[in-house]
């Protein structure tokens, strides 16, 4: 690594910073310091004057719901699935479309689609294949006991849940990792396969190791993403059967909006958003270690 | 696509699979384009069958109750101008937040990762509030209820997902192309634009791709933010079939046919280029 | 690249030319002509301005057009129409208030539990024309702490849609059907007719699967606020009111007879529609569905006979409300209006027949639609319970309920654990408070 000691904040290191730094500053973090403020407050979810402190009311208030501990623990057991299936599907599926063969192009903008639809349409395509499809495939083939309608029992609709968002965010870490896969410099393999190196063995050695950096984001992102999911939840099972799918974004948002509790939906959400953030970093300084630099 | 497959690509299983695989995809897809065709009775005695009759009369009304051109003349506009500063500011930040090790760079860097995390719910009431704040009625300036508020909002949302990916990428450009240029006297500026910015190409494109197809579909955010009918984006001018108790599904599925057009266009097109780009870069 | 650059470039011009025109509201760059009706950009200085927002998205349309025929009738006041959200309008209307009350809408709706956080923002409007006919029942509704916060948009009613046909078909006289006896045999009959498979179907979307069906336990009791004050105050259980136990009990008969409430609220009128389910356990805004689906029989509206009743559901629908933090000639105007959308000749034919608004009103047009027809003529005949739901259920008890709902027909729990567990999840919401 070369050195690089010269003054320690030229201007130009502030220069462009400062654009980044100000839309930012002005758009997350004020309001998310309003935020930890009103948590620890009696806010009634509208003007904050007027508002009292209670100090930690609301966060011993969210440690005895049950119902937070419980999406809490379900959140992490969707989380860790997630980022398995997703990293695992999309990392294959960036392989197979950065290869040289026919339709790759085609197969890109196909396995990308998924993202584009969002909200109530993908809650209304999936309930009918879940609830229908299955149910009316299940009685033609005589195995009602695999295929009947998932969504109406606890495990079989979180597995709905594990599915559908896999559908929709394999494609997006693709497009991450056809990112990745294409910043490692074609010499590099070529002089590996004129080495006499097979398929396998380059991708161990030479593009699993380059491609660290986009394990890294996707890895990231995928966890921050079903950490935060709201909407497919939302859309396919509304938390239902009887709150066994409720994660943890739509118990702060039905805290905050259904039953008006918003102080202590902020504090669930900081709460929650120390776990993670602790949990994250070291995810993702974990696998920076790892990345070579060139 | 044509013109892509060249012959040089090669038909092999992998083709096979990757069909295959893309039929898992393009099923709930064709529930929704079948559906769009559909009347209310025809969709829930037979989602699956192909339309009876192939008329067009869903998407000449959706497009007529969506004010379909003015809102894509707003989400393109949002979107466009958005994503081209959260490129622009995203990646100077990261090249000298990478560039530069220390302490105060790595804490910056901490900061705009981590605030990824926050669930958006938990702070879009004290955003509304902050937001608000910023007013000069005399000037007629204010980021609530403005296209250039929500332009604001967007790339402060945006910023810690595009310096997060710029960042990582940025790693793996070696550093002595940059040596080489400040030998050659170029200043901080023309190196960044002329020599790192063109490398980070796949990086800006994909950091473009995802940014565009979250804007494009953004709902909360611009429902908060935009209360004139004139200023809806397509997302917001689809509540029209998403009534409180009934939902017109053929209106909104056709809708959302609609609405995905653009960045499926968008989608190949910048494939495309970066094909080509690539190309370019290994003749360099 | 050149070419990358080049659209980067064109895009910065274009965004410095669009940052340049600053005028927050006005349609200027981005070739609008479609939607914006009301040409409010060169008010004289006298003219007031009042804005609406409303929750009912099937009647934005229609609305601008009322908005337009009023701008160009009059010229005290420019009345503009927001653009309106349907699944989250309560939390953009909470935005909005607590950014700047002011600056929220002039005119806003807003009813139910969501009602309740925003009366701190609506204006007293009993010396309103409109409320000198508004009827005595749907008083207490639109109510707070003694004044009048809110002017009824309209009424709507539910209880059992039925299919007059399969009702022949299998001998039934829905008119004789004023007992739980009664209802159950019925259903068994309507099991037999071929084509149906289930003779009553509920959805499983909370309110419907809930709040609408449970709301009998207490409608039916005269003394249903007593009770559920008793209730709150953790002094008696669900099972000791006698008619929500009787509720239970009846739930219990019915099951059988039931598609379980599986489906989605379109799946169950389209079923209805279909012919496979005999009733439906709706309200009358099922109507344009039913229209869209060009159902081919006729069809009713039945009370639900739990105990022996014999009254439809009735409650408002939505609320007309006025902005306390408007100017006080934007008040004046926005009330002004209200008058004339609701009491003038022309107001109420938009709303009987433009809008199909079952009026709460004395003496006003009604529509002449199937289900509102029967829902009017059990209001003309007294012969309603209220939506008790609206005003005495705690919040968040829709979630708790609806849950509880599912776990009964899943036969998780029997009808009387469910009403234990509801007792618990009803003092865990009031304590919430």
């Amino acid at each position: 690594m070369p050195k690089r000691r010269r003054r320690k904040f030229p201007l130009y290191y502030w220069l462009f910073l400062l654009p980044a730094l100000f839309f930012f500053v002005n758009v997350v973090v004020v309001p998310f310091f309003m935020g930890i403020v009103y948590s620890f407050s009696n806010w009634s979810g509208f003007s904050f004057a007027g508002s009292k402190f209670v100090g930690f009311q609301n966060y011993a208030d969210a440690f005895q719901d049950p119902q937070f501990l419980s999406s809490f623990l379900l959140t992490f057991q969707y989380a860790v699935i997630m980022v398995v299936c997703v990293n695992v599907i999309g990392f294959f599926l960036a392989l197979l479309v950065t290869q040289n063969i026919k339709s790759n192009t085609a197969l890109r903008g196909v396995f990308f689609l998924p993202n584009l639809i969002g909200g109530l349409i993908l809650g209304f395509i999936w309930q009918f294949i879940f609830s229908k499809l299955f149910v009316q495939l299940g009685e033609k083939l005589h195995m009602t006991g695999v295929l009947f309608n998932w969504l109406t029992q606890p495990s079989t609709a979180f597995w709905s849940l594990v599915i559908v968002s896999t559908w929709q965010m394999a494609g997006y870490v693709m497009i991450i990792y056809i990112a990745g896969l294409q910043s490692i410099p074609s010499d590099l393999l070529e002089a590996a396969e004129i080495d006499g190196a097979g398929p396998m063995k380059r991708l161990a050695h030479i593009t699993l190791p380059l491609m660290m950096p986009s394990f890294t984001i996707s890895l990231f992102i995928t966890l921050s993403n079903a950490f935060k999911q709201y909407d497919t939840n939302l859309s396919l099972t509304n938390g239902g059967p009887y709150n066994t799918t409720q994660l943890i974004a739509m118990n702060i948002y039905q805290t905050a909006f259904n039953r008006n509790q918003y102080v202590l939906a902020q504090a669930k959400a900081m709460v929650f958003f120390l776990v993670i953030m602790v949990i994250t970093l070291v995810q993702v300084r974990l696998t920076s270690k790892r990345e070579v630099e060139m | 696509m044509r013109s892509e497959s060249s012959s040089d690509k090669k038909f092999t299983p992998l083709v096979v699979v990757g069909w295959l695989l893309s039929l898992l995809v393009l099923f709930p897809l064709y529930i929704m384009v079948v559906n769009s065709f559909k009347s209310r009775q025809e969709i829930f005695t037979n989602q699956l069958s192909l339309p009876s009759s192939l008329s067009f009369d869903y998407y000449a009304q959706a497009i007529a109750q969506m004010g379909f051109l003015t809102a894509l003349g707003n989400s393109l506009l949002i979107t466009g101008v958005s994503v081209v500063l959260i490129v622009v500011f995203s990646s100077m930040a990261a090249w000298v937040l990478e560039r530069r090790k220390t302490k105060t760079s790595g804490f910056l860097y901490y900061m705009f990762i981590a605030t990824m995390l926050i669930p958006f719910q938990a702070i879009m009431i004290p955003l509304i509030q902050y937001i608000n704040k910023w007013q000069i009625p005399s000037l007629n300036f204010a980021l609530l209820n403005t296209r250039y508020g929500l332009i604001f909002m967007n790339i402060g949302f945006g910023m810690s997902m595009a310096i997060f990916l710029f960042h990582g990428f940025i790693k793996t450009v070696p550093y002595e192309i940059e040596e080489a240029a400040t030998i050659d006297g170029c200043n901080k500026f023309q190196l960044f634009w002329h020599i790192v910015f063109p490398v980070l190409t796949p990086t800006t494109v994909t950091v473009a791709i995802l940014n565009v197809l979250s804007l494009w579909n953004d709902y909360l955010l611009p429902s908060l933010t935009l209360r004139d009918l004139e200023l809806r984006t397509i997302p917001l001018s689809t509540f029209f079939f998403f009534g409180q108790f009934n939902i017109e599904w053929n209106l909104a599925l056709a809708g959302l046919v609609l609405t995905i057009i653009p960045v499926i266009l968008f989608y190949l097109f910048t494939q495309k280029y970066i094909i080509k780009g690539i190309a370019a870069g290994a003749i360099k | 690249m050149k070419r990358f650059l080049s659209v980067l470039c064109s895009a910065l011009v274009l965004l410095s030319a669009f940052s340049g025109c600053g005028n927050p509201g006005s349609a200027s760059s981005a070739g609008s002509a479609a939607t914006s009706g009301s040409s409010s950009a060169a008010a004289p200085a006298e003219k007031t301005t009042i804005t609406i927002m409303q929750s009912k998205t099937e009647i934005q349309n229609d609305l601008q057009k009322v908005v337009d025929d009023y701008n160009s009738t009059q010229s005290e006041t420019t009345v503009k129409l927001l653009g309106t959200s349907g699944d989250n309008y309560a939390t953009v209307l909470q935005s909005q208030f607590s950014a700047a009350p002011e600056k929220a809408p002039t005119i806003f709706t807003i009813s139910g539990p969501d009602a309740a956080k925003f009366n701190q923002f609506m204006a007293q409007l009993d010396s309103s024309k409109s409320a000198g006919l508004l009827l005595d029942e749907f008083k207490s509704d639109v109510t707070v702490d003694g004044k009048l916060c809110g002017l009824p948009m309209a009424v709507e009613g539910y209880g059992f849609i039925y299919n007059k046909d399969l009702f022949q078909k299998a001998g039934v006289d829905a008119s004789s059907l004023t007992t739980m006896d009664a209802f159950v045999d019925a259903c068994k009959k309507l099991k037999g007719v071929s084509g149906v498979s289930a003779p009553i179907a509920f959805s499983k979307e909370n309110y419907f699967i809930f709040m609408h069906f449970f709301n009998w336990g207490f409608a039916v009791s005269d003394s249903y606020k007593d009770q559920i004050q008793q209730l709150d105050s953790g002094k008696i259980k669900m099972g000791d009111i006698p008619s929500v136990a009787q509720w239970a009990k009846d739930l219990d008969a019915i099951k059988p007879y039931t598609n379980q409430a599986l489906d989605s609220y379109d799946d169950q009128v389209s079923g209805f529609a279909a012919g496979k389910y005999a009733m439906i356990h709706q309200g009358d805004w099922v109507q344009t569905m039913l229209d869209e689906d060009k159902v081919s029989f006729q069809y009713g509206l039945l009370p639900y006979p739990t105990g022996g009743n014999t009254k439809l559901a009735v409650g408002l629908a939505n609320a007309w409300r006025v902005n306390k933090n408007a100017t006080e000639p934007q008040q004046q105007a926005a009330v002004k209006f209200l008058d004339w959308l609701i009491t003038s000749d022309k107001g109420q034919s938009y709303c009987a027949d433009t809008f199909k608004f079952i009026p709460a009103f004395k003496g006003l047009k009604a529509p002449t639609t199937e289900l509102a027809k029967d829902v009017s003529e059990y209001v003309q005949k007294d012969q309603t319970v209220p939506w008790v739901y609206n005003t005495d259920f705690p919040n968040g008890i829709d979630v708790d309920g609806a849950a509880l709902m599912q776990k009964y027909y899943a036969g998780a729990v029997t009808g009387s654990q469910m009403l234990e567990q509801l007792t618990q999840a009803w003092v865990r919401d009031v304590a919430k408070k």
